[in-house]
C-alpha cells in the first residue's frame, strides 16, 4: 500500500501487543496441532489409543499401497472437478443474468443466494427428502415427465451416489461464485459497452472482448478458491451418504474421518490427512501466487 | 452566425411524437428472455427451500403419500409441536446458540485487536502474519481435528461445549482477522491522525474514532463467524456425544440416520427452525452494510 | 502562539530521501507556506512537525521545547487535513468539541468554546448535522473551527482548499487570510498551488526533491528566483529561460514587450522574435515564438496587456525588448541565480 502511516514512539509495542492474543490462539489451535499431527502420522497408534511406538513412514507407505486410498483420491478428484466446473458455469450464467436490470431483481438475487446461507445440515435434510426413492418429489417429477420409468435410489446406488452428492454440493455452493462474479461484473464501466455498441460489436462480441477479459482474473481466482474449499469439504458428503455405498463417495476427508474416528486408527488417519494437506498446499501456493500477481497488477 | 429565432419556430411545431422503447421487437424479445431465464433460475434454485417450508406444515399422512401432494391439503403445526414436546430440540438449539455466540465473541475480541495491528502497522513480520492468517482459514478441518481431539481428551474436555467454542475459534478467528483488517483499511488513516493531533493517544484514537466507524464491519464479521460456528459439524461430531451437549447440526444428523423414528415432518420443521436465525442475521447485515458510514469523510479523495 | 524551528531535518523512507536537510524558522504569528510540486517532501515535512512522522535526522522545536519525539497530542498543535478528516459518526458540534472532550473539559466551557469557534467561521446553524450532510466549503470551515478550539500554539494546514471548486477556493482563501490576521496565528501551510501560496504567505518556502530551493516573501521569490527551478515553477506562463554562452537568461513573459512600448528608454536588450501563434485571453495576449540570433532560436512566450497596441502577426518577425534590470541571469551548470544587476532589490524586499 502506498498510503502513509504514522509511526510514533510506543507504536511498535502496541502493534505487537495487540497481535499477541491472535498469534497465541492461532499458534495453539493451528500451528501446534499441525506439528502434533505430523508426530502422530509417524506412530503406530492402536485402536482407541492416543499414541504408540514410532514406526517412521510406515503409515504413509500403507496409505499409498492401499486400494481404499486410491479410490478416495479418485473420488476426490471427481467430486472436486464435477462440483467446481458446474458451479463455475452456473455461477457465471446467473451472475450475468443478475447483472441485467429487471423488476424484482432484488428478490431474484435473494432467492439465488439463499442456498449458500442455509446451514449444510438443512440442505442435506431437504435433499435427502427430495431424493427419497418412494416419497421423494424428484422421482415423482422425473417419472411424470417420462425421463425415468421406475423410482431411482439416488443416494444408495453406486452409480448415482456421486452424481447426487455433486448436485447437492453445486446447489449449495454455486451462489458464492455468483456473488464473486457479480461484484466484478458491476465494476465494468458502462462506457466500454456503449463504445463497443457504437463501434458495432454484437452482444456476443461484447461478452467475448469486454466482459470476459475483465472478469477472467476473478473468475480463475474464484475457481481456485472453490477448488480448495471443495477439496476438504466434509460434512455435506458425510451427511448425505457417509461415504457409501461401497466407498463410492468416500473422498479423502471422509476417509480421514473413517480411519480416525470409526476405525480409531489415528496414525493412519493422520498420514492420510497430511497427504490431503500436501495436495492442498500445492493448490494454496498457486492461489497465493495468483493473488500476488493480481494485487501487483492493480 | 447562429440564429436567434429558435424560440419562435418551436411554437409552430406540432406536439412531438413520443418514442416507446417497447415498440422495438428486439427490446421486447430481450426483456422476455431475461424474465423467462430469471423465473426458471429462481424456480429451480428456490424449489428445495420452498418444498422444505411447505412440507413442514403437512401432516404425516401427506408426507408419506405417493404421489406427493403439492400444497398441503391440511395445514398443521403438529410437526413443530412434536419437535418441542417429544425431542431435545430446545436443548440442541440452546447449545448451538452458546457455541456460536462464544466463538463469535472470542474471535471478535481477539481478532479486532489483531486486525487493527495488521491494518495500521508495517513492522517486521506483520504482513507475513496476514498471509499466515489467510492460510489458516483455508486449512482443512480434518487435518487439525485429530490432534485437537487428542488434546480435548487429554485435558478432560471431551463432550463439553467449551471444547467446541475453542475449536471453532480456530476458523472464526482467521476469518475475523482477515475481514476486519479490510474494514479497518477502508477507514481513512487521517481520521486517526486528526484525533491524535486533537489530543488522543493512539489507543484513544482507535477507541473513539476507528471502532465506532468499523461497527458495520464488526456486525458483518459477527454474522459470518456466527454462521460458521452455527453450521460447524465435524468438531461437534468428534468432540461431543451425549444428548445433553449436542448442537443442532449433530442432533439433526443423528435423526437423519433414523428417519424411521423421527418423521420427515419433524425433520423438515427443525430444518426450518435452524435456518431462521441465519436468515434473520443476514437481513440485519444487509441493512447495516448499505449505510456506508465513511462515505462522507473520504469524499473528494 | 509560538515560534517554530526546524533544524536540519531529514526523512528517509527505505532508501528514498523524502526530506533532505531542511532548516527553517517560523516566527511567532507568521504565516509560512510550503510550496512545491507533488512528491517534493512538503507534506512529509508538515507531518514531522505534527508528530505523525518521526524525522530520521534533525530536531523540531516548538516554542521552547524540543518536540522531535513528543506525541502529536503533547505538541499543542492543530491541523486541517486535505480531506478535512471530520469524524463521520459525530455531528459538526461534536466534531468541534472533540479536542475539548478528549482534554477532559466539561459542560458550559465546551459549549461556549464550540459556539465561539463555529461563530468565527459562520457555521452555527449547521452544528446538528453530520459531515456527510454538508458541502465541501462547510466541511472545510468545520475543520478550521475544530482546529481553533484548543488555542493551539501552531496551525498546520495540509492543502485545505484543494478539495473545493475554483470559485469557492477563491473566497475561502480570502476568508482564511482575514481570519489569520484576526487570530494572529502561527501557521504552516502546505500547497502545490502557487496562487494560494503567493496570496496567503507572509513567506513562501519553495521545495523540490526534498530540499528547500528558496525562502522569501512572495515578491522575492517571484522577482528574484534563486534558481531555474523556482523561476519556472512560479508564474504562469513561467519565466522564459534562454540558453546563452556562459549563462542562462531569465525573462518574465510580461517583461518581454514590443520595442515601441519602451519609447526612448535606454538600458534595453533587444530581441527579434519569429511569432508562431497569438492567443487572446481577454485582458492579455500571449505571443508564442522563437528568438533570432544571438538567442539561439530559444522558444519564448511574451504576455502583452490587450490594451497595449502592437502590430504583430502570426508567421512574421516582430521586434521585442526587455529592460536590462529585469533580466535574470543563472549559472548554466548549477542553475543558481547570479546576483541581480540592479540595486532595486533592497527597496522591493523591504515592503514584503
Amino acid at each position: 500500500m502506498a498510503e502513509t502511516h504514522t509511526v510514533q514512539p510506543g507504536d511498535r509495542a502496541i502493534a505487537y501487543l495487540t497481535l499477541t492474543p491472535s498469534a497465541a490462539v492461532l499458534l495453539l489451535l493451528v500451528a501446534v496441532p499441525t506439528i502434533t499431527v505430523i508426530g502422530i502420522s509417524l506412530q503406530d497408534v492402536g485402536f482407541g489409543e492416543m499414541s504408540g511406538p514410532w514406526i517412521g513412514l510406515e503409515n504413509f507407505a500403507w496409505a499409498l499401497t492401499s486400494r481404499t486410498f486410491w479410490t478416495a483420491l479418485k473420488n476426490t478428484f471427481v467430486w472436486v472437478f464435477g462440483s467446481v466446473s458446474l458451479e463455475m458455469m452456473l455461477g457465471l450464467g446467473l451472475a450475468l443474468l443478475l447483472n441485467r436490470t429487471f423488476a424484482l431483481r432484488g428478490v431474484a438475487r435473494a432467492i439465488i443466494l439463499a442456498p449458500y446461507l442455509i446451514p449444510t445440515v438443512v440442505a442435506v435434510l431437504v435433499w435427502r427428502y427430495m431424493f427419497h426413492d418412494i416419497v421423494g418429489i424428484l422421482n415423482y417429477m422425473l417419472m411424470s415427465v417420462g425421463l425415468i420409468s421406475k423410482p431411482m435410489v439416488w443416494l444408495a446406488s453406486t452409480s448415482t451416489a456421486m452424481l447426487s452428492v455433486i448436485i447437492v454440493g453445486v446447489w449449495k455452493f454455486f451462489p458464492f461464485v455468483v456473488i464473486a462474479l457479480l461484484g466484478i461484473l458491476q465494476s465494468i464501466p458502462q462506457e466500454q459497452y456503449e463504445a463497443a455498441e457504437i463501434d458495432g460489436a454484437s452482444a456476443f462480441q461484447q461478452f467475448w472482448r469486454i466482459t470476459l477479459p475483465h472478469i477472467l482474473p476473478v473468475f480463475l481466482l474464484t475457481a481456485l478458491l472453490r477448488t480448495i474449499w471443495t477439496f476438504h469439504k466434509f460434512e455435506i458428503i458425510y451427511l448425505l451418504t457417509g461415504g457409501g455405498p461401497l466407498d463410492s463417495t468416500t473422498t479423502l476427508p471422509i476417509l480421514v474421518y473413517i480411519k480416525g474416528f470409526a476405525d480409531f486408527e489415528l496414525g493412519r488417519a493422520a498420514a492420510i490427512a497430511l497427504i490431503t494437506f500436501f495436495i492442498l498446499v500445492v493448490l494454496l501456493a498457486v492461489y497465493f501466487g495468483f493473488m500476488k500477481r493480481a494485487e501487483a497488477r492493480q | 452566425m447562429t440564429s436567434y429565432d429558435t424560440a419562435a419556430t418551436v411554437i409552430d411545431r406540432a406536439p412531438p411524437r413520443r418514442n416507446y422503447e417497447a415498440a422495438d421487437i428486439h427490446f421486447i424479445a430481450s426483456r422476455a428472455m431475461t424474465y423467462l431465464l430469471a423465473l426458471t433460475a429462481c424456480t429451480v434454485v428456490g424449489f428445495p427451500l420452498f418444498w422444505m417450508v411447505i412440507c413442514s406444515f403437512k401432516p404425516a399422512t401427506e408426507l408419506y403419500m405417493s404421489p406427493p401432494t403439492f400444497l398441503p391439503q391440511q395445514w398443521t403445526l403438529q410437526n413443530y409441536r412434536d419437535l418441542f414436546l417429544q425431542t431435545r430440540f430446545p436443548t440442541y438449539f440452546l447449545n448451538s446458540l452458546i457455541v456460536a455466540f462464544g466463538a463469535t465473541l472470542l474471535s471478535l475480541l481477539v481478532g479486532g485487536l489483531g486486525a487493527y495491528s495488521l491494518s495500521r502497522f508495517r513492522f517486521f513480520g506483520i504482513s507475513g502474519f496476514s498471509t499466515v492468517t489467510l492460510f489458516c482459514y483455508m486449512l482443512p478441518e480434518v487435518l487439525i481435528v485429530i490432534p485437537l481431539y487428542i488434546y480435548v481428551v487429554q485435558f478432560g474436555l471431551a463432550d463439553t461445549l467449551f471444547s467446541l467454542i475453542v475449536a471453532n475459534t480456530a476458523f472464526t478467528l482467521p476469518l475475523a482477522l482477515w475481514f476486519m483488517r479490510s474494514y479497518f483499511n477502508a477507514i481513512p488513516v487521517t481520521l486517526e491522525e486528526s484525533a491524535m493531533i486533537d489530543g488522543c493517544t493512539r489507543l484513544q484514537a482507535m477507541w473513539k474514532v476507528t471502532v465506532p466507524l468499523a461497527v458495520p464491519g464488526l456486525v458483518s464479521v459477527s454474522v459470518f463467524s456466527f454462521n460458521h460456528a452455527w453450521n460447524e459439524f465435524l468438531f461437534a461430531l468428534v468432540f461431543t456425544s451425549s444428548e445433553r451437549n449436542k448442537v443442532l447440526p449433530l442432533g439433526l444428523a443423528t435423526w437423519i440416520g433414523q428417519d424411521n423414528i423421527y418423521s420427515w415432518g419433524m425433520l423438515l420443521a427443525s430444518a426450518v427452525l435452524v435456518t431462521l436465525p441465519v436468515l434473520v442475521f443476514y437481513l440485519a447485515v444487509q441493512k447495516r452494510l448499505v449505510v456506508g458510514m465513511t462515505e462522507g469523510a473520504s469524499k473528494g479523495e | 502562539m509560538a515560534r517554530v524551528e526546524i533544524r536540519n531535518v531529514g526523512k528517509i523512507f527505505g532508501n528514498y530521501k523524502a526530506v533532505d536537510d531542511v532548516s527553517l524558522t517560523i516566527e511567532d504569528g507568521e504565516f509560512v507556506v510550503l510550496l512545491g510540486p507533488s512528491g517534493c517532501g512538503k507534506s512529509t515535512l508538515l507531518r514531522m512537525v505534527a508528530g505523525l512522522e518521526l524525522p530520521t535526522f534533525g530536531d523540531i522545536v516548538i516554542g521552547e521545547t524540543v518536540a522531535t519525539r513528543l506525541r502529536p497530542k503533547d505538541r499543542n498543535i492543530a491541523m486541517v487535513f486535505q480531506n478535512y478528516a471530520l469524524y463521520p459518526h459525530l455531528t459538526l458540534y461534536e466534531n468541534i468539541a472533540f479536542p475539548l472532550r478528549v482534554a477532559g473539559r466539561r459542560g458550559d466551557e465546551v459549549d461556549k468554546k464550540v459556539r465561539w469557534a463555529a461563530g468565527l467561521v459562520g457555521i452555527e446553524h449547521l452544528l446538528a448535522r453530520k459531515p456527510r450532510q454538508t458541502s465541501g466549503g462547510e466541511r472545510q470551515r468545520t475543520a478550521l473551527a475544530r482546529s481553533l478550539v484548543r488555542d493551539p500554539a501552531l496551525f498546520l494546514l495540509d492543502e485545505p482548499l484543494s478539495n473545493l471548486d475554483a470559485k469557492l477556493r477563491h473566497s475561502a482563501r480570502d476568508e482564511l487570510r482575514t481570519f489569520q490576521e484576526r487570530v494572529g496565528m502561527t501557521a504552516l501551510y502546505v500547497t502545490h498551488d502557487q496562487v494560494e501560496a503567493m496570496g496567503l504567505g507572509d513567506r513562501v518556502v519553495v521545495m523540490q526533491g526534498g530540499r528547500v530551493r528558496q525562502v522569501g516573501t512572495p515578491e522575492e521569490i517571484y522577482l528574484y528566483p534563486a534558481d531555474t527551478f523556482v523561476a519556472t515553477f512560479i508564474g504562469t506562463p513561467p519565466m522564459n529561460l534562454i540558453d546563452m554562452p556562459g549563462e542562462v537568461l531569465g525573462v518574465r513573459p510580461e517583461n518581454l514587450m514590443p520595442v515601441s512600448f519602451f519609447g526612448q528608454e535606454s538600458g534595453l536588450r533587444r530581441m527579434t522574435m519569429l511569432v508562431s501563434r497569438i492567443e487572446f485571453l481577454g485582458s492579455d495576449k500571449l505571443i508564442y515564438g522563437a528568438l533570432d540570433d544571438p538567442f539561439g532560436q530559444a522558444k519564448v512566450i511574451a504576455r502583452l496587456p490587450s490594451s497595449v497596441p502592437a502590430d504583430i502577426r502570426e508567421g512574421e518577425r516582430a521586434h521585442f525588448a526587455v529592460r536590462e534590470h529585469e533580466l535574470r541571469s543563472f549559472d548554466p551548470q548549477t542553475g543558481l541565480a547570479r546576483p541581480a544587476p540592479i540595486p532595486q532589490r533592497a527597496s522591493v524586499a523591504s515592503h514584503g
